[in-house]
């Protein structure tokens, strides 16, 4: 049954929701929000948001607009016009109209603005709604997430957009304090989590769990399943760096090296019908006496472990400030 | 031929505000099984969508007649799949005939929910709602126990209604536009 009072919770919390009611608050049509969200959508799919330099906003009209003396374009043409700071009237999906930047419209209109990655809102009458405020995301724009097809590609996508710079809400609660030396107590499960929502958000076609079993006592931090075939992931996350007296080093990857070998080993066995993979991914948050110094200093592991085809070792290093 | 599937993946596929345009077999059919719990939520009998859906060995939501559907269309040249087992449309469809056939009396209540789905993947991922819809109850439910089974029974059916009816009430707003209960489902569900 479902819970009402978390329901209610994510009510306040839900951009759509939150846009529709305020569409509706000044008599708006009550597809407006989705006529915004396409048009953006559009814009980011002819230029991905990592291209634009510039800042932009777009105007979706309300109502019947006079465009006379106003030069309509078609869409086929918008990477050739929109190619500095600019307002983008948004005609149609397949027209719009370019004006400066700074035009003002005293027509009806919601207008959605982009000033640079991670930071877009969307006004409707004299509210401002600051979009990374409802939804969790480090990609450029909310409205172009991106989505991999291989689990390695997701995991080097994790590890440059959010590993290296602590930069999601979850992992940065792994950081005793600002200046990024040492870890809290046992931070695995931030890292863990965070791992596990950004793999679940952009890799495509698979299923990704947490916490699995992979026997009757040992549970894997993360299980990625292909549908279809019967190819298995087993990932499991350690940490290298600092917690309180605990320091970790090389010794403790390949202490999760071997734990992760023992795994495939056991479920292989369990479940002989499927293939399975080990992911070993090492939080790396050494520290040295110059700043950033383990930035490109490698885990040494047993090379007996080095060697073995389904063991893939992927080192996600957390720079200092 | 399920001429709801069959319709169902080429207005799907060949949309031009679908983001995606080359999808796999589990996610067309979890996509599909998201617009017809939508076309639930406003008010459609589950039996009135002309194809089922299962939990079976690959997973849930899977629907036979839509896989049925791909490979008939994939036989005929209309979609084409590679070898990483992504469809995409091909240029043997006449969109403008599926357009036609989107406005039909028979095909187009259906489209308003397949419009909402792809709505709801402008600012989700594809993989995150699909994650989402495997938290479904009714498919959490035999996931938990690892038992194929057909979803959206009458038995199963109840619950949902009820979850509904709750969304409904938290909502408080008939008039409101159909993706604020999709994506506010979808935000629920990734939490489970």
């Amino acid at each position: 049954m479902i819970e009402r009072n978390v329901l209610e919770g994510m009510l306040e919390r839900n951009l759509e929701a939150q846009l529709s009611q305020g569409i509706q608050a000044m008599g708006y049509p009550h597809d407006s929000v989705c006529k915004l969200f396409r048009f953006v959508s559009i814009v980011f799919r002819k230029i991905p948001p990592e291209f634009i330099t510039w800042k932009f906003n777009i105007v979706l009209p309300i109502g019947n607009w006079n465009y006379e003396d106003k030069q309509i374009i078609s869409i086929g043409n918008f990477c050739e016009r929109f190619v500095s700071e600019c307002t983008v009237i948004a005609v149609s999906e397949s027209q719009f109209i370019i004006e400066p930047l700074d035009t003002v419209y005293t027509d009806d209109h919601v207008l959605y603005s982009y000033f640079g990655p991670y930071n877009e809102k969307i006004c409707i009458g004299e509210t401002q709604y600051i979009l990374n405020e409802y939804v969790d995301s480090t990609a450029c724009s909310i409205f172009a997430p991106p989505t991999y097809k291989e689990l390695d590609e997701a995991l080097d996508f994790y590890n440059n957009r959010y590993a290296k710079d602590s930069c999601c809400l979850i992992l940065q609660n792994v950081w005793s304090d600002t200046s990024k030396q040492e870890f809290v107590a046992k931070p695995e499960r931030f890292m863990r989590d965070s791992l596990w929502q950004c793999l679940q958000n952009t890799l495509r076609n698979h299923t990704v769990k947490r916490e699995q079993n992979v026997d009757a006592t040992h549970p894997v931090d993360i299980k990625v399943t292909w549908p279809i075939n019967r190819n298995v992931a087993l990932v499991e996350v350690k940490w290298l760096g600092d917690s309180g007296s605990i320091k970790y080093r090389d010794a403790r990857a390949n202490e999760g090296a071997k734990q992760l070998i023992d795994y495939i080993a056991s479920s292989a066995q369990e479940e002989p019908e499927k293939y399975f993979m080990g992911y070993l991914t090492v939080f790396d948050g050494r520290r040295g006496s110059s700043k950033n110094q383990y930035e490109t200093r490698e885990i040494n592991y047993n090379t007996d472990y080095l060697d073995l085809p389904y063991m893939k070792y992927k080192r996600l290093y957390m720079a200092e400030n | 031929m399920n001429v709801y599937a069959n319709f169902d993946i080429l207005y799907f596929l060949s949309h031009p505000r679908n983001t995606y345009f080359e999808q796999t077999a589990f996610e067309i059919n979890a996509m599909l099984y998201l617009a017809e719990l939508l076309s639930i939520y406003d008010g459609n009998n589950s039996t009135a969508w002309g194809y089922s859906f299962a939990r079976n060995k690959y997973g849930a939501p899977m629907s036979v007649e839509l896989l049925k559907e791909l490979e008939l269309l994939t036989s005929k040249g209309f979609l084409i799949d590679d070898d990483a087992g992504y469809y995409r449309i091909s240029d043997e469809v006449d969109v403008s005939y599926i357009d036609r056939l989107s406005r039909s009396s028979m095909l187009g209540w259906r489209t308003r929910f397949i419009d909402t789905v792809l709505d709801s993947l402008l600012t989700k991922s594809l993989p995150r709602v699909i994650a989402a819809i495997q938290k479904e109850p009714g498919i959490a439910l035999f996931e938990n126990i690892d038992r194929t089974s057909s979803l959206l029974d009458p038995g199963q059916i109840e619950e949902l209604y009820n979850d509904f009816g709750a969304l409904k009430a938290v909502i408080n707003n008939p008039e409101i536009d159909l993706i604020v209960p999709a994506s506010l489902w979808i935000d629920y569900l990734t939490v489970q």
